[in-house]
């Protein structure tokens, strides 16, 4: 019996040593995280990312240049083909951006007087007529940007827009130059040197300082975009953004219309949102970022004609708008689907 | 002698176990904490103890007391995780890069929110311009108190031919706990935590069982149980008139709710006056919870969703053991016991309703629990030890199942008494869980020429080597980005403490 009572004791002494063991123990089974490291640090990542842009070569040619043809017949009674590009042109840059996994078709439409050179030319008269930006996703959103047409076509510059035209065998080579607009803030500050960063929200411009101005008048910061679709709401911006286009046109194209690949891109600069309520939201301040597909970005100009477009230069852009460039430019004002040129 | 039961009796016996309006499910928590109502302790399916049989082995119905218990249980689970340390800021996901896209314009497999944004958050000036900080670990769910009300009954009929039981361990304060959680690199989205696979809300399930026993001869007696699993589903229909304002979104919900019955068998053969011999087989139980979303835009867009959440999965168990009586008269009674049970843990089906990838599947376990039973006079001691296997295999790639070994010990003394001429009896047990300290190291994540996984079970590279913002190659995104938070390895040990103390009065 007595050693029973011993192996019983010893039992006991066990357990009661691991429990005692497992309380004290409890004290350091705690979560913990061992030293290292997490994100990116300041000044680094591709959000802070400033230069070093590559450009993507057009994949239906391999050769960064033609991104397609077509448009008008040439007219018999019209100028002759020729890269000297001379004239009055209707522009449309067409491109596509992705907010939340969601597709956006952003259109803006020109109006440019050019003179060439030799293989040169300047834009010696321009319009930047207007631009939007149509969901084309479910879950994407149109921003109507008309409200700020008038003080854009009015502020925005583009005269002195340059590039080359160089005649080819097979018809021209056509580079135009990076160039910078940007709308609602000081300028030409903010085009002076691209890299100053735009105006954030609590940099509203003054006589002396630089900053965010309020063109549409509508008593919010920069211009307003009307958001519908799956959301709804305004958005303030002071946009920045650089536009370069590149192609090897036929030359019969010359007197159509001219598809050129567009390489771009933009500071949205989102200085507020607000619901339909007009509560702040943060949804519609999503940013957005261009489509990876390089053929969908592109430029279409077509050569105006006498008569066409004609009068002060509401007239001109109304007439580029809402008539011209969906006959002349018809890939790039399409706005129900991604168009391929 | 071998009993002779009319048919009719049969039935009705079958119509009561079957119709009885039990409420109960899978039982992880039993099987975590044993009998807390007997001595049976953490071999309640060997040894004849109390109510417990019910559940764990209705054979023994009629070996124990018929009596009425009750009891109160405190459970500790302190299960640490520790995360080993990120290696450098070149596996970190960049902000914003929540629009990035592969060189040919397609998604990435998953988008990972940016790791700084993740860890630290954003402060804002609104409610919905900050966002919450996720920082890892911070949300683990291993380190929780709980208590609970044990009750049973068993009661004899027919001449001691026959029993009927019930065995119940119920939550204070919550009823039960789900708390689904992914075990990869999705739960960056939510705890940014990795919790103990087998714990956890586990630890709050719903735990009735209900059995009956027949003995067939002296020697022989069958046992036959029941849990029953609930299948509950959650059909949300919700109209998004403004996708900025999902506060105000409209919704319609219809959740059907219904019982599925999932049975346990035993049987208990006694060899002779001092040996004893038992086997149970326990059915797979779980909870089941269907969720499907619908969301109609007002744009006429309709978009359905589902998922099926899976709640306390327990798989077939197998089990045999036997007792051996080494001294037993009036005074003393010195026993032995052990127990075996084999788990099929690699059919094993996660709380999101997946199950673990081919090449980490989970192993079936054999565990074993031995102990010895000692009564002098009114007074009975028990130990218990046992090890139990994990069936998880390290965790050297995308999933992150916590789970470790385990050394499982219980200490209890019972005291029988008689009060106003009823025999009763108190007891208190102790059991302790020792999860075995264990370290999970990450493998590599291999990548084709063109930046591809090549082994999705490995880690997944949340910025594809090719990855574009816009058309800009996105900095760093060569090599590994993950926000997985078992990366690049964790490590986990605790403890499982369980205490009770009951009160058994004899019907």
């Amino acid at each position: 019996m007595r050693s029973t009572r011993n192996v019983t004791r010893a039992f006991y002494a066990v357990f009661a040593l691991g429990n005692a063991a497992s309380l004290a123990a409890c004290e350091c089974d705690c979560d913990q995280v061992e030293p290292g490291y997490y994100g990116y640090g300041e000044g680094e990542g591709p959000g802070a990312s400033t230069g070093g842009r590559t450009d993507v070569p057009d994949a239906s040619t391999g050769s960064g240049g033609v991104v397609g043809s077509g448009g008008v017949v040439p007219d018999a009674d019209g100028p002759e083909p020729s890269c000297d590009l001379s004239g009055r042109w209707l522009a449309v840059e067409h491109g596509v951006t992705v907010a939340l996994r969601a597709n956006q078709v952003v259109v803006r439409w020109l109006y440019y007087e050019i003179e060439q050179t030799g293989d040169s030319f300047e834009v010696t008269r321009g319009l930047v007529c207007g631009d939007t930006g149509y969901g084309i996703d479910d879950l994407a959103v149109t921003a109507d940007y008309s409200g700020s047409w008038d003080v854009a076509r009015e502020l925005v510059n583009v005269v002195g827009r340059s590039g080359t035209s160089v005649e080819t065998s097979g018809g021209c080579d056509i580079k135009w130059n990076r160039f910078y607009t940007a709308r609602s803030v000081t300028l030409p500050y903010y085009l002076e040197d691209p890299s100053r960063p735009m105006p954030g929200p609590d940099e509203e411009a003054t006589a002396t300082t630089p900053g965010w101005l309020d063109w549409d008048g509508d008593g919010n910061p920069g211009i307003t975009g009307v958001i519908t679709g799956i959301a709804k709401g305004k958005v303030y911006s002071a946009p920045r953004r650089w536009v370069e286009l590149e192609g090897s046109v036929p030359l019969e194209d010359t007197v159509g219309t001219i598809t050129l690949s567009m390489d771009w891109d933009q500071e949205q600069n989102t200085l507020g949102a607000v619901d339909i309520n007009g509560e702040p939201n943060q949804l519609l301040l999503s940013e957005a970022a261009l489509n990876a597909d390089a053929t969908l970005h592109f430029a279409q100009l077509a050569r105006l004609g006498e008569g066409e477009a004609a009068g002060d230069d509401a007239a001109i852009c109304d007439a580029i708008v809402n008539d011209l460039s969906i006959q002349r430019a018809p890939a790039a004002t399409a706005v129900d689907d991604i168009p391929m040129p | 002698m071998l009993y002779v039961i009319k048919k009719t009796q049969v039935l009705l016996v079958g119509l009561v176990v079957l119709t009885a309006p039990l409420v109960g499910s899978a039982s992880p928590l039993l099987e975590t904490v044993g009998d807390t109502l007997s001595t049976a302790a953490m071999q309640p399916r060997t040894l004849a103890g109390g109510s417990a049989a019910a559940y764990f082995n209705p054979s023994l119905l009629l070996d124990s007391p018929a009596e009425i218990a009750v009891g109160l249980v405190v459970l500790r689970q302190s299960i640490g995780v520790t995360l080993y340390g990120r290696p450098g800021p070149e596996y970190a996901i960049p902000d914003g890069i929540e629009n990035g896209s592969r060189s040919d314009g397609t998604g990435f497999e998953s988008y990972g929110v940016g790791t700084n944004l993740l860890q630290f958050g954003k402060e804002g000036d609104t409610p919905q311009a900050s966002l919450r900080a996720r920082p890892r670990q911070g949300a683990g769910t291993g380190h929780d108190t709980g208590t609970y009300a044990s009750v049973g009954m068993n009661v004899h009929l027919f001449d001691g031919k026959f029993a009927l039981g019930f065995h119940g361990l119920v939550p204070n304060g919550d009823f039960t706990q789900l708390n689904a959680f992914y075990n990869d690199e999705r739960e960056q989205y939510f705890s940014n935590s990795l919790h103990a696979e087998l714990y956890s809300d586990r630890m709050t399930a719903i735990s009735f069982g209900a059995g009956a026993c027949l003995k067939i001869t002296d020697e022989l007696s069958l046992g036959l149980g029941a849990t029953l699993g609930l299948q509950a589903g959650v059909q949300a229909a919700a109209f998004v008139a403004d996708a900025s304002q999902l506060g105000d979104i409209l919704i319609d919900v219809t959740a059907p709710v219904n019982i599925s019955v999932a049975p346990h068998f035993g049987v208990s053969y006694h060899v002779t006056d001092r040996v004893h011999l038992t086997a149970t087989a326990h059915a797979p139980k779980q909870i089941d919870l269907n969720t499907n979303f619908t969301f109609l835009l007002a744009s006429g867009v309709e978009q359905e969703s589902g998922i099926q959440f899976v709640l306390d999965y327990s798989p077939w168990m197998i089990g045999t053991g036997g007792e051996l009586v080494l001294v037993e008269n009036r005074k003393h009674r010195l026993a032995l016991a052990t127990s075996l049970l084999f788990a099929q843990w690699s059919t094993y089906i996660n709380r999101h309703g997946e199950r673990p990838r081919d090449s980490y599947a989970w192993a079936d376990t054999l565990s074993a629990t031995g102990g010895v039973r000692y009564r002098f006079r009114d007074l009975t001691t028990l130990v218990d030890v046992g090890y139990v296997p994990s069936p998880v295999p390290e965790q050297t790639g995308r999933e992150n199942y916590v789970d470790n070994d385990r050394f499982t010990s219980a200490l209890g003394a019972q005291y029988e008494i008689e009060l106003w001429g009823t025999p009763m009896r108190v007891g208190a047990l102790f059991n302790a869980l020792r999860l075995i300290p264990r370290e999970n190291h990450k493998r590599e994540t291999p990548t084709d020429p063109g930046g591809d996984i090549i082994q999705p079970d490995l880690v997944v590279d949340e910025v594809p080597d090719d990855a574009r913002l816009g058309r800009q190659p996105v900095p760093g995104a060569a090599g590994l980005q993950t926000n997985n938070p078992g990366w690049p390895g964790f490590e986990s040990r605790g403890w499982v403490l369980s205490g009770s103390v009951y009160l058994a009065i004899s019907i």
